[in-house]
C-alpha cells in the first residue's frame, strides 16, 4: 500500500568522495525491498553509476549496448533516435526492474558515464527535472533512495529538489568534515533559494569506523569523531547510534554476493535503526 | 610358544587330517575361496541414480506450458552458465523474497530454484535467462566491453584521427630542434 504522504524521497549524500555513498544506498534500496517489504525506487545520479552496475549486474552491460533509457534520458527530456526507431521518442518507461515480489519491486532509474557529458553540453540543465518525473510517474512507491554524484553541480540541485531527507554517510577521518561544511552551505543556500520546499538531514551514519576490533580506531578515529560530533551538534545534525563497521564483505554484499559477509552482515543493524527513524518498518 | 588360537586350529585340523588327504582338504579350501569371490563381486550395485536437472523439470512439470524455457534453465544451470555458484542462487532467492538460509549445496538448491522461476511469466523467465543472474566479479569483464563500445558510439565522432597524418610526423632533427625552442621560450 502507497505511503498517505506520498514516497519519503531520500538522497544519500556527501559532497566528499569514498564515503561509501553507493554501497549504503544499494543495501539500504536491498533491505527495504527484501525485508521491510516495500516498493522501492533507487536513482543513480552518479555518472561513476556504481549503484547501476551493483543492482543490475550482468544486464547493466545489456542496458548499455541496447541503449536503454537512463536518467541522462530523463535530464534530456526524450529519447533519441536508437533500436529501430527513426525519430525521438517521448519518454516510457525509464526504469529497470531488478526484482519483484508480489506487488512490490525494486526498480532502479540507472545512470551512464556520459551522464557529465550531456549536462556540460546542455545550455540550462533544469535541475527540477527529476522531481517532475517523480511526481508524475513514482507516487506509488513507499521509498525512493537517491544516490548522489560527491560534487556540488546541478546533479546535487536536482537530488534536493526530488528529496525531503537527507543521509549523510562519513568516515571517521582526518578530512571527514571538510564535506559538513560544503554540504551545509550548500543545503542552507538551496533552502534560501527554495523557501517552500522542506529538506532535512535525517542523520549522519559513520561509515567503515576501521580498526575496530584492533585499537578501536586509536587517536585518529577519536579525534575524527570529535570533530564530526562537534560539527553534527553545530549543523543540529543527528548522528545513528548504530555505525557500520569496516568489512571485506560489503563490496560482495553490494553486488548481491554471498560468498563472504564478514561484519557487513551487521548492515541491518544501521538499516533498521535507519527507516524507524524516518517511520518506515 | 604356541598361541591359545593355534592350539585351537589343531585341535580342528588332526580329525579332518584323519579323515581326508591334504590334497582333498586343499582342493576343498580352494573352492570354497572362489565362490566367495564371486559372490563378493557379482552383488549388485545400487541402481537408485538421483535425477538430474532436465530430469527434474520433467517429473516435475511434465506439461507445463514454459517447459521448454525450464528445460533451458536446467541445461544452463547443469552447465553452470546459470546461477553458477552457492552466492547466485543466495542472491537470487533473496531478491525473490525467499529465504536462503538453509541452502547448502548448489547441487541440492536446483529444486527450490526452478519452483519459484516455475511461477514467473514466460517474459521473465526468458529475461532471467538472457541476464545469466551472475553476481560474480568475472562479469566486469563484458561491462568494461560494453562501456568501451558505448563509449566508441557515443564519443566516436569527437575523437582525434587515430592515424597520425605522415606529413606531420617530426623528424628527430626537427623535433630536438623544436623542444630548443620550447627551452627558449620558458627562458624568455
Amino acid at each position: 500500500m502507497p505511503q498517505p504522504n506520498g514516497p519519503i524521497v531520500i538522497c544519500v549524500i556527501n559532497l566528499k568522495g569514498g564515503v561509501g555513498k553507493s554501497t549504503i544506498s544499494t543495501l539500504l534500496s536491498r533491505y527495504a525491498f527484501t525485508d521491510l517489504k516495500k516498493d522501492v525506487l533507487a536513482i543513480d545520479i552518479d555518472p561513476q553509476a556504481n549503484l547501476s552496475q551493483a543492482l543490475m549486474h550482468a544486464d547493466y552491460s545489456n542496458f548499455l549496448n541496447e541503449h536503454r533509457p537512463s536518467i541522462v534520458e530523463i535530464f534530456n527530456g526524450y529519447q533519441p533516435p536508437s533500436g529501430g526507431h527513426n525519430s525521438p521518442r517521448a519518454l516510457t518507461n525509464v526504469v529497470e526492474t531488478i526484482a519483484q515480489i508480489d506487488s512490490n519491486s525494486l526498480q532502479l532509474i540507472p545512470s551512464r558515464f556520459d551522464f557529465s557529458d550531456n549536462l556540460t553540453r546542455a545550455l540550462r540543465p533544469d535541475s527540477r527535472v527529476l522531481a517532475k518525473h517523480l511526481a508524475s510517474n513514482f507516487t506509488h512507491k513507499d521509498i525512493i533512495i537517491i544516490d548522489c554524484a560527491p560534487t556540488e553541480s546541478v546533479l546535487t540541485e536536482a537530488a534536493y529538489h526530488a528529496s525531503s531527507l537527507v543521509l549523510i554517510p562519513v568516515k571517521p577521518e582526518y578530512f571527514a568534515t571538510i564535506g559538513f561544511t560544503l554540504l551545509n552551505t550548500s543545503l542552507e543556500h538551496f533552502r534560501m533559494r527554495n523557501p517552500a520546499h522542506q529538506i532535512d538531514v535525517s542523520g549522519i551514519v559513520i561509515n567503515n569506523a576501521f580498526y575496530d576490533g584492533g585499537n578501536k580506531g586509536g587517536p585518529e578515529k577519536k579525534r575524527a569523531m570529535r570533530e564530526i560530533e562537534s560539527e553534527s551538534i553545530k549543523n543540529g545534525w543527528r548522528t545513528f547510534d548504530n555505525e557500520i563497521p569496516f568489512s571485506r564483505g560489503f563490496p560482495k554484499k553490494m553486488r548481491g554476493d554471498h560468498s563472504y559477509s564478514g561484519n557487513a552482515v551487521t548492515f541491518h543493524r544501521f538499516a533498521r535503526e535507519f527507516f524507524a527513524s524516518i517511520g518506515l518498518q | 610358544m604356541k598361541t591359545k588360537k593355534q592350539n585351537m586350529l589343531r585341535s580342528f585340523l588332526i580329525p579332518i587330517l584323519d579323515n581326508w588327504s591334504i590334497d582333498e582338504i586343499q582342493k576343498t579350501i580352494n573352492e570354497i575361496n572362489n565362490d566367495n569371490k564371486i559372490t563378493k563381486s557379482e552383488k549388485p550395485k545400487s541402481t537408485y541414480k538421483k535425477p538430474n536437472y532436465t530430469e527434474t523439470v520433467n517429473k516435475l512439470y511434465p506439461s507445463s506450458e514454459n517447459k521448454e524455457l525450464l528445460l533451458d534453465i536446467a541445461n544452463r544451470f547443469e552447465n553452470k552458465s546459470f546461477l553458477p555458484s552457492i552466492s547466485d542462487i543466495r542472491n537470487f532467492l533473496e531478491m525473490r523474497g525467499h529465504s536462503s538460509s538453509n541452502i547448502k549445496q548448489r547441487t541440492e538448491s536446483f529444486k527450490v530454484v526452478i519452483k519459484v522461476i516455475a511461477e514467473l511469466p514466460d517474459e521473465n523467465i526468458s529475461r532471467i535467462i538472457k541476464n545469466n543472474a551472475y553476481s560474480g566479479p568475472s562479469e566486469l569483464g563484458p561491462l568494461s566491453d560494453a562501456i568501451k563500445q558505448a563509449s566508441n558510439s557515443i564519443r566516436g565522432s569527437e575523437k582525434p584521427s587515430e592515424k597520425p597524418d605522415s606529413s606531420k610526423i617530426e623528424t628527430d632533427e626537427e623535433s630536438n630542434k623544436s623542444s630548443f625552442n620550447d627551452k627558449d621560450d620558458q627562458k624568455s
